[in-house]
């Protein structure tokens, strides 16, 4: 007998496994019928789905005509030193363009623990103050009442947002402090979206910013965490005019582009440093953001660029504009969410005095910013006991303005914290922000501790 | 979007949108401010200071703060003016228009130690002080409150050339009087006698080095103690006249003579005798009131010493308008006791004071005190203005202010 | 065989190694029932069939068709392949005809003989048939007559092709309330077995949830574990259907007017529907791993037919309650009338959904 040799035969086998293989996998029945069968059972009932006949009156639905949503916001806050950024040896004038007043956030409207500059002239550079200085205290952030209103026959919907803000400080018709008590009617505004086949909505009234992506987690059931940016004060105000939303999907590419922008009276400033209720110009402020969304199944990438430009809204001389860019990327990713935005802003040197939501100060000075921001936040759903949901996060970020002939100041900060949802309502915040500040300020013992109880119904 | 183009597109837009009857505002006029380099940048230009304002509608020109010598150096002029009934002289430094306040900022000297009975005497030697906020911030003013740092022991006084380091390293501040110190173009100098007169003025500090966030800058010291301040830090004004008539359109407009400074009730003064005040001045138009027929009625003194002036003064053309220049008696100037050249540019409601040798000069109604001319012009012929001025007062009351 | 490859003249060999690799794929490709290709589209057992769903009526109308469409083709597709001597798979297709519920007397009494022949012609193990089906008779009374299809809610099958069951096979039917504002409507029942193992249910056929006019119809659905639901975009707009429910999870991506999506749901539990794009758009799955359920109409009524006697426990799962409800009950020879449960209303919906995501989106954004 003569020796075959194996370096035929091998390979011949090895394809004669490897063509049956798949055949093998495919034709699982085949096999099946040898092995004990598992017995399904068909059922006797096929029910074809239930769908109510009239949604309006399905409260339970989101597409109810009238809903009334809402949350309360219920804080303990600890600010360091005496809760401003002021320092006591600087006596520098006006104090709050020494300093970054806004730094001391203790809520996620951005209200610092104190604003009090022991006296000393400031020029309308300041956030509301939730007055409670140093001292460790609790603190009602925000009581918040939304109420939406969908026509059940036309593409209409309208939308209020009321906000009680209540505080210990003084009059809140006069309050240059910003420490008083308030009712804020936060967004009023309708909406239609003219064509059914196209994402299209035009808005008219009192809304939401459109620059960048900060203002979608503007509240603080939304919010990740529990305080803005450094440069939320510059993106996320309110104001009051005309919006545009249109959006192309792009299903080839999973994608999406779309197109937000706005004339409205103050731009995306906050009601602190520039009044959305009135145009003090007679111009409006354009803003814009071009936003790109690739939405895999596992995997969201968001990005834009937005715009602004037009008069300062905090003084009456048209010529003296404000403009501004910025670039946004946010990233999830298997339950990581990344964040990030940059800013550049300026500002023309305005006339008259200077009138914010705050009050009148003397002078609009010209005033230039870079600012950015990087969070990241990991959540895993949590099934023990009430608990849902886990949330890890932290935050960095910079800010680099200048008033002109003053002192550039450049502060940093970093936050960190861990978000608890427990049931379906109440979310649970722990947050520590570790403001330092690198040049131009004066260095102060300015960090906070703060916690947000939020209850939504 | 080019200044002037948004005020035109919303004209365009009312004009569309609306029709007829749609008007575009006239922009609101900026606060702005000038100082000594505003100043030395406007010599030779057409480009007047502060125009448009209540007390300079037509503004002024850069030549009555500053001049140029034939070789090019810039000097800063000194101004006549009457105060309290006697002469002065005062230094243009910085001008306002439109600024309802101004606001004292933190000057730094380094001391090696703290002595509160002496404070300047530990002063570290070499070290200039440091400023803290400069001439492009809208809230730059000459008028310093001086704050005495003490530089650690083993830190080098030569790191602090900025306000936030001085700050940043927590050096303990003893607060001190407040100072004048205008920062001034290096090498600028000033004029050191009065025109006119010739007499010379208080010793005024040029060309001192100082620290600004770093950088070297230089200031005019005017001294200390030269003005108040309140808790909030802004600082005193006090009113200064400037004599106005009514021109064609209607408009007060300055005639041209020295101003008269006022005390705002409160006539102070520092350890040396210097004025504590009139150095912040917030311009008032006084009119000078004419008669039935349009004809002035004040006249301006010139003594018989100086025909070249009267005869300018005087010129049809070129000469002041909204005052006359009378004669003067040569025997009423030649009285006992009489400095006729005190008077020079003095306004007063009678002149034919001037020629009366009995009348003159005590009789004459004089408009060179601040009660004087409250007392003597309706009040509607005083008008508040928009323009405050940095002048410190260099001479008072015929002599020089020292320097402390 | 294969060893004896390397010595052959080159030609014979090639020949050789395809009779080789021939007779390895010939078992497998004579041991499966091969999947029938479609035939001009009628012969075959694929469903769903690509009728429009515009409305509840639509789809119950679809299901009447789709299962005498599959009554057929088991009958026939059984023929031709025992004229074609495939022996093995006309018993197996005329065994499934047989264990459909509801089969026609006269059906069976001609393919039940012709079944078994096949099968022992075949060889293998006949798998388990339902008994004989008995004379036609007045059918357990199952729940009370159904209301009418038009109002939108269909919780049984319409009464003509309501089977005769089985003796041993009886109905419990009652009344589920509760629900809060919503109502009870839409809540899904099942019994599980107390006193043995509950058997595991076939995968339901047919099943499509359709997007039209921004919202998702039928709104709850019900199916049995392994049951592919077809998500269908009758709008004229792009959705993009997604759920975030574990394990159950998954995410259709864009697709435009016309599209589909088919989803098979393994793991027992409520599934929440969601559109990426639409933040008012909200669903549910519900995925039972018993064949013995129902859905229950607007007013609350329901009816789980096929049940054998015995004890059971029966739970109610509703969109507006935060726990599922459970009751235990004894099924006798009779079945069950008026069993009541009630469900909680106690669950709002959520003031914000989420996008696939998981960041919540505000409603009146729009985006």
């Amino acid at each position: 007998m003569r020796r075959r040799p194996p370096v035929i035969v091998i390979p011949v086998v090895g394809v004669a496994i490897v063509l049956a293989l798949p055949v093998w996998v495919a034709a699982p029945t085949a096999w099946a019928q040898a092995l004990p069968e598992i017995v399904e059972e068909e059922s006797a009932n096929e029910p074809v789905g239930y769908t109510p006949a009239d949604t309006a009156a399905a409260t339970a639905s989101p597409a109810s005509t009238l809903v009334l949503t809402g949350y309360v916001d219920v804080g303990f806050v600890n600010a360091q030193g005496d809760g401003t950024s002021f320092a006591p040896g600087d006596t520098r004038l006006p104090a709050d363009y020494g300093v970054d007043p806004f730094a001391t956030a203790v809520n996620s409207r951005g209200d610092a623990a104190s604003t009090a500059s022991g006296g000393r002239f400031v020029n309308g550079f300041l956030p509301y103050s939730a007055g409670v200085g140093g001292r460790p205290s609790f603190l009602i952030n925000t009581i918040n009442v939304d109420v939406r209103f969908t026509a059940p026959t036309a593409p209409v919907m309208v939308f209020t947002r009321l906000q009680l803000v209540p505080r210990a400080g003084g009059d809140a018709g006069n309050d240059l402090d910003g420490d008083g008590t308030r009712v804020v009617a936060e967004q009023a505004f309708g909406r239609i979206t003219p064509f059914e086949s196209t994402e299209l909505a035009l808005a008219v009234g009192k809304f939401d910013s459109v620059f960048g992506i900060e203002y979608l987690e503007n509240q603080a059931n939304l919010r990740t965490g529990i305080t803005p940016s450094l440069i939320a004060r510059y993106t996320t105000g309110q104001s009051i005019g005309a919006k545009l939303f249109y959006r192309l999907q792009i299903a080839p590419l999973w994608s999406a582009l779309s197109l937000n922008a706005a004339a409205t009276t103050s731009g995306t400033m906050v009601t602190s440093l520039q009044t959305p209720h009135a145009s003090l110009t007679g111009v409006p402020v354009g803003s814009a953001r071009l936003g790109y969304e690739l939405n895999l199944p596992r995997v969201q990438v968001k990005a834009g660029a937005s715009g602004l430009v037009g008069p300062r809204n905090d003084q009456a001389d048209a010529d003296s504009l404000q403009r501004a860019w910025g670039v946004d990327v946010r990233v999830h990713w298997f339950g990581l969410a990344f964040s990030g935005e940059y800013l550049v802003l300026d500002q023309d040197r305005g006339a008259g005095p200077k009138r914010t939501g705050l009050g009148q100060f003397p002078l609009p000075s010209a005033f230039h910013v870079e600012g950015f921001y990087a969070q990241l936040a990991y959540g895993r759903d949590v099934t023990l006991g009430p608990l849902r949901r886990a949330t890890v996060y932290a935050r960095g970020e910079q800010r680099h303005a200048r008033f002109e002939g003053f002192t550039p100041v450049k502060v940093r900060r970093l936050t960190a914290g861990l978000r608890l949802d427990l049931w379906d309502s109440l979310a649970l915040k722990g947050e520590v922000l570790m403001n330092r500040e690198v040049e131009g300020a004066p260095t102060v013992e300015n960090d906070v501790y703060a916690t947000s109880v939020v209850w939504t119904w | 979007m080019k200044p002037g183009t948004a005020r035109t597109a919303v004209a365009a837009a009312c004009a569309v949108a609306l029709g007829a009857g749609c008007t575009d505002e006239t922009a609101p006029e900026r606060a702005r401010f000038w100082t000594l380099f505003d100043f030395t940048a406007a010599l030779g230009t057409s480009e007047p200071i502060a125009r448009g304002t209540t007390t300079f509608p037509d503004g002024v020109l850069a030549e009555e703060f500053v001049s140029r010598s034939p070789e090019g150096n810039v000097t800063a002029n000194v101004a006549t003016a009457f105060s309290e009934g006697g002469t002065a002289a005062y230094l243009t430094t910085e001008i306002w228009s439109r600024y309802d306040a101004v606001w004292v900022q933190p000057m730094y000297i380094l001391v090696g130690a703290w002595d509160e009975k002496s404070p300047g005497a530990n002063r570290v030697p070499g070290a200039d002080p440091i400023f803290s906020v400069g001439r492009e911030s809208s809230f730059y003013s000459p008028y310093w409150q001086v704050f005495y740092a003490v530089v650690p022991e083993g830190k080098d006084p030569a790191r602090y050339t900025s306000a936030h380091r001085i700050l940043d390293d927590g050096l303990a501040l003893h607060p001190g009087p407040g100072r004048i110190c205008a920062l001034q173009p290096h090498e600028m100098e000033i004029r050191r006698e009065r025109p006119f007169f010739g007499d010379k003025i208080g010793n005024v500090k040029v060309d001192a080095r100082a620290w600004l966030d770093g950088e070297v800058v230089w200031y005019m010291d005017f001294g200390s103690d030269r003005f108040r301040f309140d808790a909030s830090g802004v600082v005193a004004e006090s009113p200064l006249y400037v004599f106005a008539r009514r021109d064609e359109r209607g408009r007060r407009v300055p005639i041209g003579l020295p101003t008269v400074g006022g005390t705002g009730g409160r006539v102070d003064f520092g350890a040396l005798g210097q004025p504590a005040f009139g150095s912040l001045w917030r311009a008032h138009t006084a009119l000078l009131p004419t008669a039935s027929d349009g004809t002035p009625v004040a006249g301006v003194f010139v003594p018989n010493s100086l025909p070249e002036l009267r005869k300018a003064l005087s010129d049809e053309n070129t000469g002041l308008k909204g005052v006359r220049v009378p004669p003067v008696s040569a025997a009423a100037e030649a009285k006992p006791g009489v400095q006729p050249l005190d008077y020079l540019l003095r306004v007063a409601l009678n002149p034919a004071c001037f020629e009366d040798v009995a009348a003159f000069p005590d009789a004459c109604r004089w408009l060179d005190s601040e009660e004087a001319i409250r007392t003597n012009l309706s009040h509607t012929a005083i008008v508040r203005g928009d323009v405050t001025l940095a002048c410190a007062f260099v001479t008072y009351g015929g002599r020089p202010v020292p320097n402390p | 065989m294969v060893t004896s490859i390397a010595m052959r003249p080159r030609r014979g060999r090639a020949v050789l190694v395809a009779a080789a690799l021939g007779m390895l794929w010939a078992p497998a490709a004579f041991a499966a029932p091969a999947k029938d290709a479609r035939t001009g589209g009628w012969l075959g057992e694929d469903l769903p069939l690509p009728l429009p769903v515009r409305s509840p009526q639509d789809l119950a109308v679809k299901a009447v068709i789709e299962r005498q469409y599959l009554l057929f083709n088991l009958l026939a597709s059984g023929k031709i392949a025992w004229d074609a001597g495939d022996y093995a798979t006309a018993a197996a297709k005329w065994e499934t005809l047989l264990r459909l519920p509801g089969v026609d007397a006269e059906i069976d009494r001609h393919i039940r003989p012709l079944a078994a022949e096949a099968r022992a012609k075949a060889g293998g193990t006949a798998a388990m048939l339902p008994p004989v089906p008995s004379a036609p008779a007045a059918s357990v009374v199952t729940s009370p007559p159904t209301a009418p299809v038009s109002s939108g809610a269909v919780g049984t099958m319409p009464s003509v092709l309501a089977s005769a069951t089985a003796a041993d096979r009886v109905t419990i039917s009652g009344t589920v309330s509760g629900g809060g504002a919503a109502g009870p409507g839409g809540a899904v029942l099942w019994l599980r077995r107390t006193d043995g193992r509950t058997p595991r249910p076939a995968p339901a056929r047919g099943k499509i949830v359709s997007q039209r006019g921004k919202t998702f119809i039928p709104r709850v659905l019900a199916v049995t574990v392994g049951t592919k639901v077809d998500f269908r975009n009758d709008d004229e707009i792009f959705h993009n259907v997604f759920s975030l429910s574990r394990p159950n999870d998954f995410d259709t991506g864009l697709y435009k007017a016309g599209g589909s999506y088919t989803q098979t749901f393994k793991q027992p539990g409520p599934i929440q529907l969601l559109c990426n794009i639409h933040s008012s758009m909200i669903g549910y799955v519900y995925v039972v791993d018993t064949p013995y359920y129902a859905q229950a109409d607007a007013g609350g009524a329901f009816s789980i037919k096929g049940v054998p006697t015995g004890e059971y426990e029966l739970g109610a799962w509703h969109e507006a309650a935060s726990k599922i409800a459970k009751q235990t009950l004894t099924v006798g020879p009779g079945g069950l009338r008026g069993v009541s449960i009630q469900i909680a209303g106690d669950k709002k919906a959520p003031a914000f959904v989420p996008d696939k995501s998981g960041r919540p989106r505000q409603p009146q954004l729009g985006y």
